[in-house]
């Protein structure tokens, strides 16, 4: 299937994840704005990345309403956001892995000069931010988003 | 059995034996130097009933909670950190932080103030694993309240 074909991500692509409405997965960060905790965007014990999708394939209510096909309602659910080049800073890369689900699936992984650590995953959460509920709702994907 | 009541008399002993230290003044040894002690509260924050409501809620999540296969929480996890949170309460200038859990089942913490940001993990076996970051950023491991407090209190 030609989208499930995996891709070069560019540095000034946008990703996102989805963050659960509990428990407290959001921090106002005084001068930055409201941000996903570090805790909410870590991959699990085991796996070799935290998972996230791309913009420009998937748009933020698409990434919600993914939730209902393991039978959770997206209600309350939010999306934050991160920009590729902000995740390459640290050393870190973001890799295409399509799915079925999910054709602009990737994920922020390890690279040979930087492992996970919690340090990271809190100097990547401050550069996360969180969408609007109109953002949510108007975003398509392949749109671009402002700083 | 339900995780709320997974914690029997045995654990509970457990955790009196191995839990993080209750006063902030208590003394050992640490990765950094120390004040001599550290303002107490006269009375306990007003935040912490709040915020322990918060941490035992905590065990209502469910496998996969974040919707990428998050762990449930341990309640061991929980129980540490809320002799954490009732150690930091008595601290003049701490203020309340965010109460969250970590993919691995962990109870988790988190101040940040615009300047310095302070995450916090508590593990099953009550210790607790941070990351602080500053102008200078470190992270670490240790079993001692204290640690955190000067952190959060140092100018």
């Amino acid at each position: 299937m030609p989208e499930l074909e995996q891709q070069e991500i560019s540095d000034d692509e946008i990703i996102l994840r989805r963050i659960p409405n509990q428990p407290d997965c959001i921090k106002h960060r005084p001068g930055i704005g409201l941000t996903a905790t570090s805790f909410a965007i870590r991959n699990l014990p085991g796996k070799k990345g935290s998972s996230w999708t791309r913009l420009v394939q998937t748009s933020p209510r698409k990434l919600l309403d993914q939730l209902q096909l393991d039978g959770i309602s997206p209600k309350g659910w939010m999306v934050c956001r991160i920009r590729v080049s902000d995740v390459r800073d640290f050393r870190l890369d973001v890799i295409h892995l399509p799915t079925e689900r999910d054709a602009g699936h990737c994920e922020i992984r390890e690279t040979p000069r930087q492992s996970f650590s919690p340090a990271i995953w809190s100097k990547l959460a401050r550069r996360t931010r969180i969408l609007t509920a109109e953002e949510v709702e108007t975003l398509q994907a392949g749109n671009q988003l402002a700083e | 059995m339900s995780q709320a009541s997974a914690i029997d008399a045995t654990e509970l002993a457990f955790f009196e034996a191995t839990s993080v230290p209750t006063t902030a003044t208590s003394t050992g040894e640490a990765w950094a130097p120390k004040p001599a002690t550290l303002a107490l509260r006269e009375e306990t924050s007003a935040w912490l009933s709040e915020r322990v409501d918060r941490l035992r809620r905590l065990l209502g999540l469910q496998e996969n909670w974040d919707s990428y296969g998050a762990k449930p929480i341990d309640p061991r996890s929980v129980e540490f950190a809320v002799r954490l949170l009732t150690s930091l309460a008595d601290v003049d200038g701490i203020e309340a932080p965010t109460v969250t859990a970590s993919p691995d089942g962990n109870a988790a913490l988190c101040w940040d103030d615009g300047h310095r940001s302070l995450d916090v993990e508590i593990l099953a076996d009550g210790s607790i694993e941070y990351a602080y970051l500053n102008d200078e950023d470190h992270e670490g491991t240790t079993l001692d309240a204290e640690d955190l407090a000067i952190l959060l209190t140092q100018s």
